[in-house]
């Protein structure tokens, strides 16, 4: 009786497994790109992919597309497993109709996004596409409308990344902007709101996609592109290891791992990274080396804003948020970019219970008038914010500068730091020493023989009495003065410890994070 | 000596650099073109008129920052990424550097900053002087690349 019926599925189901046939996949594959079936097989644990909405399709009634028969509708939705938890996904498919945006196609990643939610799991978007399904019209645009409001929704409660695997133009690039982390490849993806036709019209420059939008550009000059991969079988592994640090949503904690000890030559070298001689720049990356699990570290947006270096890591398997100065770039100030990206990372962390710890090495803010135009004061704003407002446990340590402003705005104990430490090679003050003699001194300089020897002086003698670790330590405001080769077991063990910390706030509508 | 001016032509502003030099002639450096190119980003700005090969007969000790024009004005300006003062000045027209090699190292904040090449390639023009004051975006280098 159902023998007809039997057939259909299975001739329908091979259809739909197709995509765009076979010399859309060829030209998929020739471009250096994987088909949208391909990505999820890579980000799914071996065989755990299902797949809901294969037979759906635009109406056939839509002016241009009559008689063009799209199972799936140019994406793939369903879920899986990476590495043993349920994970949600969408893969737009450019071998079918570009990969583009209409009413059904939108339809499904509305439906995976609310199953997502309502399971608390991560969705993972794959974005190839053609843009906006100009045939269907404005259905196409509230289909964007939907997926961003379903994004917002979302923000805070799974984590949301998203995977550029070709063109995200216009519009659509907004759903990953709203999600945790994009991941672009090289070579391959371009994100932008008008594209080089465009800017050659209107202001007659001559630009490529790839300089435009590619992910060079993202990763090292807009801060979109939180990590970049060479293919896209190594952005989709680097998916599964992002996902691996991750809670499935904000109540659970992050997935603990098996300890392991940092890297050998890493942790020997700890007490002789930070430089005696305080205008000697390093890489505060040795540091966080010498501290984490052995290849743990995950480096966020580490092509853009080097003044700050923020990622995840692990301490004895537990995984933890580092916020840090980098003092060889920007002699690790803070400025606009290095604001924003610590201040994203910090609620990222803040939302999905992963404790942060601050290394703070960092002169003050970025003097001049670009950054005061560029509304340094209001970016600057973001990261007392986020500091302040995070719930989860907040570990600082000064291993050398912690000036003014900046030492306020780096997790101080004021702040909100459930512990702050510093090292012996710390200089905690309103200025650096330079500054503040000239100031307190300055009759007492003028009025030398020989001014330049006072000054000098008087410089020693504020470093000596005030720009040190022991003023603040007999204040309180640092807990405890501790040595670099101590500070690891320190952590662990103070994380232990704040493991079940619980801080309520008043219920409000939300915050007004100033943007 | 190096004086800079900023100059408007059709509408769009281009910084230059006049040096003055014994027998008189203008020497005109690199011109950046600065209307809408973000200071900070100066690396890689695209500059609209190729720069002035050094006049014929110019002296040959006409001072270090006059190292060989950049061809057709393709180069790498390598810019100053925050106000300071040039301590140490590492590399010399005509060397080959590798990208993230110290080119200079730049007193600012307080801190000795190394300034290193963005790309590998031949040092095109050598504008950075020790002790000189600069400024956010002012040129430090021009890399040719290669």
């Amino acid at each position: 009786m159902s023998g007809g019926r039997e057939s259909e599925l299975l001739r329908r189901r091979q259809e739909a497994l197709q995509g765009g046939g076979a010399e859309r996949v060829a030209q998929q594959h020739a471009r250096g790109k994987l088909t949208a079936r391909e990505r999820l097989e890579v980000l799914f644990d071996a065989g755990t992919f299902q797949e809901i909405g294969q037979l759906a399709s635009h109406r056939g009634d839509v002016p241009g597309l009559e008689g063009r028969r799209a199972p799936g509708d140019g994406v793939v939705t369903g879920w899986g497993r990476v590495g043993g938890r349920t994970v949600f996904a969408f893969a737009q498919d450019f071998t079918q109709i570009g990969g583009t945006l209409g009413e059904v196609h939108a339809q499904k990643i509305q439906k995976v996004q609310e199953m997502a939610l309502r399971a608390g799991a991560p969705l993972v978007g794959l974005q190839d596409s053609g843009g906006a399904r100009i045939q269907e019209g404005v259905a196409a645009l509230d289909g964007y409308a939907g997926i961003f409001r379903r994004n917002t929704l979302a923000s805070g409660v799974i984590p949301q990344v998203s995977v550029i695997l070709g063109p995200c133009a216009g519009g659509a690039v907004y759903s990953p902007a709203l999600t945790d982390v994009v991941v672009m490849v090289e070579g391959t993806s371009q994100m932008f709101i008008t594209g080089p036709d465009v800017i050659r019209a209107v202001t007659g420059e001559e630009i490529t996609f790839e300089e435009l939008g590619g992910a060079r550009a993202h990763y090292t000059k807009s801060g979109v592109a939180h990590l970049v991969a060479p293919d896209d079988r190594a952005a989709l592994e680097l998916v599964r290891r992002l996902l691996g640090y991750l809670p499935a949503n904000n109540i659970e904690d992050p997935p603990r791992a098996e300890p392991q000890e940092p890297d050998p030559q890493a942790a020997a070298g700890l007490e002789a990274v930070v430089p005696e001689d305080p205008n000697r720049p390093y890489d505060v990356r040795r540091v966080i080396d010498g501290l984490v699990d052995a290849g743990s570290w995950l480096e966020l947006q580490g092509g853009f804003a080097q003044n700050a270096v923020t990622g995840l890591a692990r301490l004895s398997g537990r995984v933890v948020g580092v916020v840090a100065n980098q003092p060889r770039t920007l002699a690790g100030t803070l400025d606009i970019d290095a604001s924003d990206k610590i201040a994203r990372f910090v609620r990222l962390c803040d939302a999905f219970n992963i404790p942060l710890v601050t290394l703070v090495d960092t002169p003050g803010y970025l003097p001049g008038r670009a950054q005061e135009h560029g509304g340094i004061i209001r970016h600057g704003a973001k990261v007392l914010y986020a500091y302040a407002e995070a719930t989860v446990p907040k570990v600082s340590v000064i291993l050398r500068k912690a000036y003014g402003g900046a030492y306020i705005a780096m997790c101080c104990r004021g702040l909100g730091a459930d512990v702050a430490w510093a090292w012996p090679s710390a200089e905690i003050a309103v200025m650096g020493p330079e500054g503040a003699a000239n100031i307190i001194y300055r009759r007492e300089i003028e009025a030398a023989e020989e001014p330049a020897a006072e000054r000098s002086r008087r410089v020693a003698e504020y470093r000596e009495r005030l720009a040190n670790p022991f003023v603040a330590a007999e204040r309180g405001f640092v807990d405890e003065v501790i040595l670099p080769g101590e500070t690891r077991s320190r952590l662990i063990g103070a994380l232990e410890a704040l493991a079940d910390k619980r801080e309520e706030r008043p219920a409000r509508k939300h915050g007004n994070l100033p943007v | 000596m190096i004086r800079r001016y900023r100059v408007r032509v059709d509408g769009q502003e281009f910084e230059v650099e006049v040096e003055s030099l014994d027998a008189g002639v203008a020497a005109v450096g690199t011109p950046a073109a600065t209307g809408g190119v973000p200071a900070a980003e100066g690396a890689g700005a695209v500059s609209p008129v190729p720069a002035s090969p050094a006049p014929a007969g110019a002296p040959a000790e006409a001072g270090p920052e006059t190292g060989g024009a950049v061809p057709g004005g393709a180069g790498e300006e390598v810019v100053a990424p925050l106000p300071g003062v040039v301590l140490e000045v590492r590399a010399e027209s005509g060397q080959r550097v590798r990208e993230g090699d110290v080119l200079c190292v730049l007193e600012a904040m307080k801190m000795e900053n190394e300034i290193t090449a963005p790309i590998s390639g031949v040092v095109a023009r050598v504008a950075a002087r020790p002790g000189e004051a600069v400024n956010t975006g002012d040129l430090l280098f021009v890399l040719a690349a290669g």
